[in-house]
């Protein structure tokens, strides 16, 4: 009781220091993830407030616009205490995110740099890797309590070990991971700032922009080439718009992740696959990831013939299953099969190196 | 061996090699001998058959061995059914050859890409004892499916229909087992689920068969493939440590010591029928009852009849179910069936638009340093997978799934995919001088698996339980541990590669499965426990632990018991004898064995 009551004191004292200092200026940021949209911003507005792991302190949030009003980043200059033991100390940063709540970046303040627990200063290096850490979503740290990472003091209940490196029981991390990850001597603030970063703030930030989402956004996000914008923005087309916006959504599919092109391409409507741009992507066929090419073989009843011979193409590249599928589609639909794309079928068929030749082989003899 | 061997003899009669007139038909798998290949029953649903595997993690396995008698002499044309498991650039990797009385034929086998029939050779023979084995060439799993010798020339059918029938027929086969055996109640699956339920209801004095296909019991927590039990106990502490797991890192030989703990707990039980290497292929059903399941001996091929007026799945793959027309899901669900958002993963994990990319499988594998270099064969066969990723040791985000996979229509691709990434990366690693010494002590052969078909019961256990923290009239299986739900991490960075995972974990506080998600909706008489029993993709994300499906097979054992007593269906436990029910769950911890 005593020692939470000492750290009650301890924290809100740091808090009314820290209070004072939130509203300093804001610095450019020291590692930025996106490109330089700080540097447009020429007003802010505090929108809401937010508050870290120590649920005492409350932080100010700010949307940074553009000169015309157009939402850039959201921005909050932090001071925030990181405790070990009951022993705190503030801890100054400046965090951006973007506009869909994902953090790109952080500043420092010149009097207050980061600092290791031994009062040593961040190297440059350590700066990069905090970083870094902020940046992964999937931290090691998300699921760990603080007293759970290696606290110097405790021994684990039972160390694991496995093939003499010791493992980490809920993940299979072993502590060479965790100490990869964080800043070494910086465990505490590195633990403090991923949390306030990746925290219930996260959801703020998205219901504020779903309140502000207009067409002017949805352009911005579209035309944008960050993957998380463009995301938003597809996520929330009518089909309409999927149509319209076709040409647009067809260069993000070439050059975007699978995890999103998989998505819109399950999601694009019907329509779109009879469209010429379409083909565009069809062209790239053999260079897509597995799991792309899949819903590409899918959709081929909806596309045009061309659609078809790219595919055929690419054929010694596609899965089993993926075969299978084409050559049923073809089996389906025979007057779809051109000399052409027979052709390139006997030629698959002949292809010794071609692991399910012989499905091929057995197609063209029925 | 010696005592494998007596036993084949004593199953001799209806041993699988037959003599039709202008043939010779021997299944690999009932070889006499199997020397150091495996025997791989894990896919016969797709191949057809169990086979004999040269899995001998890159060094040579000794040969297979069978005796048969001649009738007619003649020359005679040897084929065996294989496969190039992996067809490229490269020679085969899993090559052998045929050697019949001390002679080696002719064609190195292995070399065709797909199931098929491989020459293997030509041979004159006379009539009497003829010696047969089956040379591994390569030490990487090349197989052996059957060996059929003829003096026609003509190829027996490829795969199939045709040759379903020709099998039959060489084999002499009638069209049903010829022994039929009555229990009251048949348990297909002796995983942790298969294990509790069998112990459960054999305690109370239920005549029980467990049906499963390997040798030793405890699926994916046995020492084959070496994953530890997670979850808690809820009522049913007693019974689950006598099946569970230390909490060793998965894949540790430490695994063989539960192993013994288990198989010793199950076979004491005199109730418990025990039938180890018996793979069930079929169950019927008439009017939505199940009147048996028939299984097959993995390597004698001999059949049986299981009856009873009760039947549970705990294949974990739902195949009771399944064969007997019970309704089931396999995939991810649209985001919208159930509601089971959860913003911050989006698409990873639930989507919109629901797909086939379920949590997918894995191979264990484990490694050890010895006291002086080691050698580890060239694999360019298992570069294609494993690119450049170089690793000494494996761990559960070794895990396959892809949008076009099916993990059990598919699962010998899956597993043989797996092989090549754990191959190809620790070739990889060899390639580092700093890991010189480094062996692979231990690589499964056996796909572990997550996630396949679920059958579907009166209740669809959903993620909306746990986060609402439901509490049912008829909550009989508890548990504590987090949600989590897997997926490649390819797609989120292609440069990853294929054959790696990652989590998402959703914390949770206590939640409970009713025991409606623990039978059939629509076939009666059916049971399911595992990782099959009835809920959705992110439903099963948490309670697909050991602890917790070996919780829900003691709890539908203990169900079992009250449908006997009353001679009543599964559904009617819940509908009229609840509070029965309830008593005698919750006596459970406090009994003597
Ligand atoms: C790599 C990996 C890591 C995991 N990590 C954990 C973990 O740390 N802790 C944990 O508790 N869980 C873990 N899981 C999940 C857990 O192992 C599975 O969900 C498990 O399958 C659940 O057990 P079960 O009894 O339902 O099925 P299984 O363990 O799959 O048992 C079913 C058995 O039935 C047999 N069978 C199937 N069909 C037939 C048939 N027709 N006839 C006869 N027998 C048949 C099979 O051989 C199988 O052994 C992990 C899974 C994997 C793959």
């Amino acid at each position: 009781m005593n020692i939470l009551l000492f750290r009650f004191i301890a924290v809100s004292i740091l808090l009314c220091i820290i209070g004072a200092k939130e509203n300093g200026e804001r610095n450019d940021p020291l590692h930025f993830a996106m490109q330089k949209e700080y540097q447009l911003a020429t007003d802010q507005k505090e929108v809401f407030s937010f508050s870290g792991l120590d649920s005492l302190g409350e932080h100010a949030m700010f949307l940074l616009y553009t000169g015309d009003h157009n939402p850039l980043l959201y921005y909050s200059n932090i001071v925030t205490p990181v405790c070990i033991d009951n022993v705190c100390k503030p801890m100054y940063i400046q965090i951006y995110w973007n506009l869909v709540g994902e953090y790109v970046g952080y500043g420092v303040v010149e009097d207050n740099l980061l600092s290791k627990f031994d009062h040593d200063l961040f190297e440059p290096r350590d700066y990069r890797k905090l970083h870094d850490l902020l940046l992964d979503k999937h931290s090691i740290l998300e699921r760990r309590k603080l007293s759970d990472l290696f606290d110097p003091g405790k021994k684990p209940e039972k160390a694991i070990e496995f093939n003499g490196e010791e493992v980490d029981a809920l993940s299979g991390a072993t502590k060479k991971e965790i100490s990869e990850s964080v800043v070494e001597g910086a465990l505490y603030s590195c633990y403090t700032a991923w949390h306030l970063v990746h925290g219930t703030v996260v959801k703020k930030m998205v219901n504020h922009i779903d309140s502000l989402y207009n067409a002017h956004l949805a352009n911005y996000f579209i035309s944008s080439p960050y993957i998380a914008y463009q995301r938003y923005a597809l996520q929330r087309f009518s089909e309409t718009e999927y149509i319209n916006q076709l040409p647009r959504i067809i260069e993000i599919l070439k050059s975007s992740k699978p995890l999103l092109r998989t998505y819109v391409l399950k999601k694009l409507p019907d329509l779109a696959w009879a469209k010429g741009d379409i083909l565009k992507l069809y062209e790239g066929f053999s260079n897509l990831d597995t799991n792309s090419k899949t819903l590409l073989i899918k959709n081929l009843s909806l596309a045009d013939d061309s659609a078809l011979m790219h595919v055929a193409g690419g054929i010694t590249g596609v899965t089993k299953n993926q075969l299978r599928t084409f050559l049923e589609f073809l089996a389906e639909k025979p007057t779809r099969l051109t000399e052409d794309m027979l052709a390139l079928l006997h030629a698959a068929a002949e292809n010794q190196t071609y692991a399910h030749n012989y499905l091929i082989a057995e197609f063209l003899e029925r | 061996m010696m005592k494998r061997i007596l036993y084949l003899l004593g199953l001799i009669l209806i041993a699988f090699h037959a003599t039709a007139q202008d043939g010779i038909f021997l299944e690999a798998e009932a070889f006499l001998d199997p020397g150091g290949w495996v025997v791989d029953p894990q896919f016969v649903q797709q191949m057809s058959s169990p086979y004999l595997m040269a899995h001998g993690i890159g060094n040579l396995v000794t040969n297979a061995s069978t005796t048969f008698d001649l009738e007619k002499a003649g020359s005679y044309n040897v084929w065996a059914r294989t496969k190039n498991w992996v067809p490229g650039n490269w020679d085969p990797p899993g090559r052998f050859k045929v050697e019949i009385n001390g002679t080696d034929l002719a064609h190195t086998l292995g070399v065709t890409p797909g199931w098929g029939w491989e020459l293997a050779g030509e041979i004159e023979l006379k009539p009497g004892s003829i010696e047969m084995q089956l040379v591994d060439l390569t030490g990487f799993n090349g197989r052996c499916d059957a060996i059929y010798l003829s003096t026609s020339d003509k190829e027996p059918p490829r795969a199939g229909e045709a040759l379903a029938k020709f099998r039959k027929e060489m084999l002499q086969e009638p069209a049903s087992p010829e022994v039929t055996k009555e229990y009251d109640l048949v348990i297909t699956g002796g995983g942790i689920a298969g294990c509790a339920a069998a112990i459960a209801a054999a305690e109370q004095g239920l005549n029980v068969a467990l049906i499963h296909d390997r040798p030793v019991l405890g699926g994916n927590a046995s020492s084959e493939i070496r994953v530890h039990t997670l979850g808690i106990y809820g009522h049913y502490s007693r019974i689950l440590k006598m099946i569970d797991t230390e909490h060793y890192p998965n894949g540790s030989p430490e695994a063989i010591y539960d192993q013994e703990k288990r198989d010793n707990n199950v076979k004491k039980y005199d109730r418990i029928d025990l039938h180890l290497n018996w793979r069930a292929y079929d169950a019927v059903a008439v009017d939505s009852t199940i009147q048996y399941v028939d299984a097959r001996h993995t390597y004698s091929g001999a059949r049986k009849r299981f009856t009873a007026p009760l039947f549970l799945d705990a294949t974990g793959d739902g195949w009771i179910g399944y064969w007997a027309g019970a309704e089931y899901t396999y995939g991810r669900e649209s985001v919208y069936q159930y509601g089971e958002e959860w913003e911050k993963w989006g698409e990873l994990w639930s989507p919109e638009e629901p797909d086939n990319f379920v949590m997918g499988s894995s191979i264990l594998w484990l490694t050890e340093v010895a006291d002086r270099p080691q050698i580890f064969p060239a694999v360019p066969w298992a570069k294609e997978v494993a690119r450049d990723h170089a690793a000494t040791a494996g761990e559960w985000y070794w895990e396959f799934s892809r949008n076009d996979l099916h993990q059990i229509h598919d699962g010998e691709e899956i597993r043989d995919h797996m092989l090549r990434a754990i191959f190809g990366s620790f070739s990889n690693a060899k390639a580092d001088t700093a890991n010189l010494n480094y062996r692979l002590q231990w690589v499964s052969y056996l796909l572990g698996k997550r996630e396949s078909r679920r059958l579907v019961g009166d209740h669809i256990f959903t993620l909306n339980d746990v986060v609402d923290d439901v509490m049912f009239l008829d909550s009989v299986v508890a548990e504590t541990r987090e949600i989590d739900v897997h997926f490649q991490q390819n797609l989120q960075d292609e440069s990853k590669p294929d054959f790696l995972s990652k989590a998402l974990f959703y914390k949770t506080d206590r939640y409970h499965i009713p025991y409606r998600s623990l039978y059939s909706r629509n076939i009666k008489n059916l049971f399911m426990a595992g990782r099959c029993f009835s809920c959705s993709h992110v439903g099963l994300g948490g309670p697909r632990v050991m602890r917790t499906t070996g919780q829900m097979g003691a709890a539908a054992g203990l169900a079992a018991v009250i449908c006997n007593r009353h001679a009543i269906n599964p559904r009617e436990v819940y509908q009229k004898h609840m509070n029965e029910y309830w008593d005698l769950i919750v006596i459970q911890k406090g009994l003597k064995q």
